[in-house]
């Protein structure tokens, strides 16, 4: 092995051990991180597995077929990352609005007593 | 008298306008309307303006957007049993005199929602700068596309709505879209519509404030998103 894949792959271990641990309360997106982190390391200790794979699917260089991966799993994650933002403000939205009205009736009760 | 101005609300959206709505909402009030006026996460000194006002004040301690700014008001004047609501802009653009106009449709039952359309008179049409009339003739067939209602006018946001429609509209687009949303509600829900004509004052402020050429692409790039997402 040489000096990057022994920086690289404890570095991958300890992304894989976090991610683990992170998401244990989302066994699908868990299972597919672990899935895609597993291949990463597979591929960064027997590089040439990644030429066997891509010519066996018509790409040709095995750096080909990892940047389309690549490609692939940032497209999901901002996906996933955007719906997430966006479910994360509408109930900040709803949470305002909530206090917003709460405020105000209470205020309208208060003036009445 | 169940179409007295005190069971009709007016909605107006107000973010960092003080100033501008305080005499807005003085010109409501004259003409003895109730005005809910939602401060969406103002850091100007609007609520100081306006908290002696005998109207009702609500406040988003975070900024949301006219859509969300507009919702709450609607979910306030339910619980105040409101027969009829009217959304109305704080940057003092909307005429209050053409409000009755918007009125008289709901009151004799004619129809579930008035919108204001500033392309039905031709002296309205004339004041409305060149630039932003071509905007509007685009965005209206934009609205077509997105809901099914080709109407005279787009995102004027001078709208009536009577009891029936106030408690079936719901909206999700706490931005500028909710304009277009409105319409898509207008249809979801099969209520009455109909087109009045009004009058819009545009200014040097209101300008500075309105929806410009780049915000109609973010408006655009809100439907869209909105639309995969519910696909």
């Amino acid at each position: 092995m040489i000096v990057f894949q022994w920086i690289m792959l404890p570095v991958m271990l300890i992304l894989t051990g976090i991610f683990f641990q992170k998401l244990k309360h989302q066994p699908l997106l868990r299972t597919i991180v672990m899935l895609v982190m597993l291949t990463g390391m597979i591929f960064l200790v027997f590089p040439d597995w990644s030429t066997i794979l891509a010519s066996y699917i018509g790409i040709g260089r095995g750096v080909d077929l990892i940047i389309y991966l690549s490609l692939l799993a940032l497209t999901l994650a901002s996906i996933l990352l955007y719906l997430r933002t966006v479910d994360l403000q509408k109930k900040i939205e709803a949470l305002v609005r909530k206090d917003a009205l709460d405020q105000a009736l209470q205020e309208k009760r208060d003036d009445k007593d | 008298m169940p179409s007295s101005p005190s069971n009709t609300y007016i909605i107006i959206p107000s973010f960092n306008e003080g100033r501008v709505a305080k005499r807005v909402v003085l010109e409501l009030l004259d003409l003895e309307y109730q005005v809910i006026l939602v401060d969406d996460g103002s850091t100007d000194d609007t609520i100081r303006l306006l908290s002696s006002l005998p109207i009702h004040l609500l406040r988003h301690r975070v900024n949301l957007g006219q859509g969300a700014a507009l919702m709450t008001g609607m979910c306030y004047a339910k619980k105040m049993n409101a027969e009829y609501v009217v959304h109305f802009d704080a940057d003092g653009q909307h005429d209050a005199s053409y409000i009755s106009d918007l009125l008289t449709p709901l009151r004799k039952k004619e129809t579930d929602v008035t919108l204001g359309s500033r392309f039905l008179d031709p002296s309205s049409i004339q004041r409305i700068p060149k630039g932003r009339r071509i905007v509007l003739q685009i965005a209206r067939w934009i609205n077509f596309a997105f809901t099914g209602l080709l109407l005279t006018d787009a995102h004027n946001g001078f709208r009536a709505l009577n009891r029936k429609a106030l408690q079936k509209v719901n909206l999700n687009e706490s931005g500028r879209a909710h304009a277009t949303e409105i319409l898509s509600e207008i249809k979801r829900c099969e209520l009455q519509w109909k087109e009045i004509p009004v009058m819009v004052h545009y200014s040097d402020y209101s300008r500075s404030k309105g929806t410009s050429f780049l915000d109609g692409f973010q408006v655009l790039g809100d439907l869209l998103t909105s639309k995969i997402r519910r696909t």
